[in-house]
């Protein structure tokens, strides 16, 4: 019986195991050795081993206004979707009227591809678009303000495609919170504002900080909204990564540049995270 | 009375922000019967000229079966690779499990520039070579996360009685298999179904890599078009993509499964 089982388990796990290790690990490890790769004078890379890659990236200061950009880009879209977002998840995990077309208007940005919807906001953005025109005639502004082609551009659009994940995430959370714990903080004489913030606010911080981590992460890691709506004035890790792979050809570096973001990003990650990760394991250990 | 006053701002609040989701979207439908070749909105006069454009243009035409053909087989195999993985992870305890299961689940927050990047050089190197081969292996890697996540949630809600109850009446593990497991799942497997043939439909970060010339898959091929030009055809064939989209998720609106494949994020399997 406990053979049977065992080889069940090995039939089941082993298409799953090929590829996290073939198409997952073994590229990443791959690409890791390339980045001690030589890249010779017109041709895209030869296996002798040196560490110049590195010194490029590391002393010039272009490459390290391009890591700080990024960053802040992932930063701003994260602190936009969490404020937007928090009171539309408190609404759809409290009072859930018409929960399957909420739930389908939320995702709706997920659905379609990011041209579509990167286009769609630079007619609506532009300089003689609804937004711009409107403000003018409001008297707000005098001459359009430059919405596309512009960092604000970015913000718009990120913050419209990852809203859907970090509101579900931090729904889900407080989904889960037990009424009852929030009538007893108003019986021992707390104020609806003090119940939430002493009560509500922090049960719900692992679906922030879950929110938060794969906002961060997806938004620093686009590629072609910064490359669509910046208009070539934005440049972050993975618009600089494509030009090196696809027009530079040199390879090595583009895969310095991915190294460079992978290491920072995850060690973002483990900073945030990690209050979640204790959460979550305790939630598997209820499991039966 | 106040109490209602609030829930009612909090609703208006909603609304509006559900507004301005869509409102990118309806845009693209209007401006592409726009009949100008310089987009403006609202539109001057109206045409259906850019459709016309559009399907006669045999480099959308060919990225959209590309993108068709590449978005089925991942569909197929990550369906399969992932409800074997999630019955796994769920009903067995084993050695490295618990890995396997992170550095899956890890990929869902991964950069798929990263990965692209990764696989393109990776595939070169074994020669492997590009291509629909290397897309769709490259698909599996980023969907097979999100089979996983959703089969998984619908196999914890599982009343694992019903399957005893069939082998004491007497059925084969397979027939129990194929009689009762899967119609219990199969909401959360077509679930896992439609957005991982989504997920491939749209992707971005893997195939902008690992493409060749003759495998540009729809996105990337209307983000190349985007670049040099600007009428509106490309907002003729993203009403198209659009109209996809929407029977899509007027099934997944049916299949009543939608707020399962968010879950398990925050790590609650409920």
């Amino acid at each position: 019986m406990g053979r049977s089982k065992g080889v069940r388990v090995l039939v089941l796990v082993l298409p799953i195991l090929f590829v996290t290790l073939a198409l997952f690990v073994a590229p990443l490890g791959y690409t890791f050795l390339t980045t001690f790769y030589y890249h010779p004078p017109g041709a895209i890379m030869e296996p002798i081993l040196t560490t110049e890659n590195y010194s490029k990236f590391l002393f010039d200061s272009y490459y390290w206004r391009v890591v700080g950009n990024t960053l802040m880009i992932g930063g701003v879209t994260t602190l936009i979707t969490l404020l937007i977002g928090y009171p539309l998840a408190y609404q759809l995990a409290r009072r859930p009227f018409l929960k399957t077309a909420q739930l389908v208007l939320l995702i709706s940005p997920l659905l379609v591809n990011v041209v579509i919807r990167t286009y769609g906001w630079k007619v609506l953005l532009s300089d003689v678009g609804i937004i711009n025109r409107a403000l003018m005639a409001m008297g707000l502004t005098d001459s359009p303000i430059r919405l596309v082609n512009s960092i604000i551009g970015v913000f718009i659009a990120l913050a419209h495609v990852l809203l859907p994940f970090m509101v579900l995430s931090i729904s889900s959370v407080l989904e889960g919170i037990d009424e009852s714990v929030i009538e007893a903080a108003h019986m021992l004489g707390a104020s609806r504002i003090k119940a939430f913030l002493r009560v509500v606010l922090p049960l719900s911080l692992p679906g922030v900080i879950a929110g938060s981590v794969f906002v961060f992460v997806r938004s620093a890691g686009s590629f072609m909204v910064p490359a669509l709506m910046g208009g070539g004035r934005v440049r972050t890790i993975p618009t600089l990564m494509y030009q090196y792979m696809s027009h530079l050809l040199n390879w090595p570096f583009g895969a310095v540049l991915a190294f460079f973001m992978t290491f920072l990003l995850v060690l973002i990650v483990l900073a945030f995270s990690s209050t979640a990760m204790r959460r979550q394991t305790r939630v598997e250990a209820d499991e039966p | 009375m106040r109490r209602r006053l609030r829930g009612k701002g909090l609703a208006l609040y909603s609304l509006l922000i559900y507004a301005i989701l869509i409102t990118p979207i309806v845009i693209v439908v209007v401006v592409s019967f726009n009949a100008s070749e310089f987009v403006s909105f609202p539109p001057k006069a109206w045409s259906i000229l850019w459709y016309k454009r559009a399907l006669l243009n045999s480099e959308f035409i060919r990225a959209f079966s590309v993108s068709a053909s590449v978005a089925g087989i991942t569909t197929a195999v990550s369906l399969v690779v992932g409800t074997m993985a999630s019955l796994a992870f769920v009903r067995y305890r084993f050695f490295g499990k618990n890995i396997l299961r992170s550095l899956s689940v890890a990929r869902l927050a991964f950069p798929q520039v990263v990965l692209g990047l990764a696989l393109l050089q990776y595939f070169i190197n074994i020669g492997y070579g590009l291509g629909v081969k290397a897309l769709v292996l490259g698909h599996v890697v980023v969907t097979l996360p999100f089979v996983v996540q959703i089969v998984s949630a619908t196999l914890y809600g599982f009343d694992r009685s019903i399957e005893e109850a069939a082998r004491t009446l007497g059925a084969g593990p397979v027939r129990t298999f194929l009689r009762i497991t899967i119609p219990v799942i199969r909401p959360g497997v077509l679930t896992a179904g439609i957005f991982t043939f989504i997920l491939s439909f749209d992707n971005v970060g893997i195939s902008l890599f690992v493409a060749d010339a003759r495998s540009v898959t729809i996105p990337v091929r209307m983000f190349l078009y985007i670049q040099e030009n600007y009428d509106p055809s490309i907002a003729a064939i993203s009403t198209v993509l659009i109209a996809f989209a929407v029977v899509l998720v007027l099934i997944l609106a049916r299949l009543g499964t939608l707020d399962k494949v968010f879950r398990g994020r925050s790590g609650t399997y409920r």
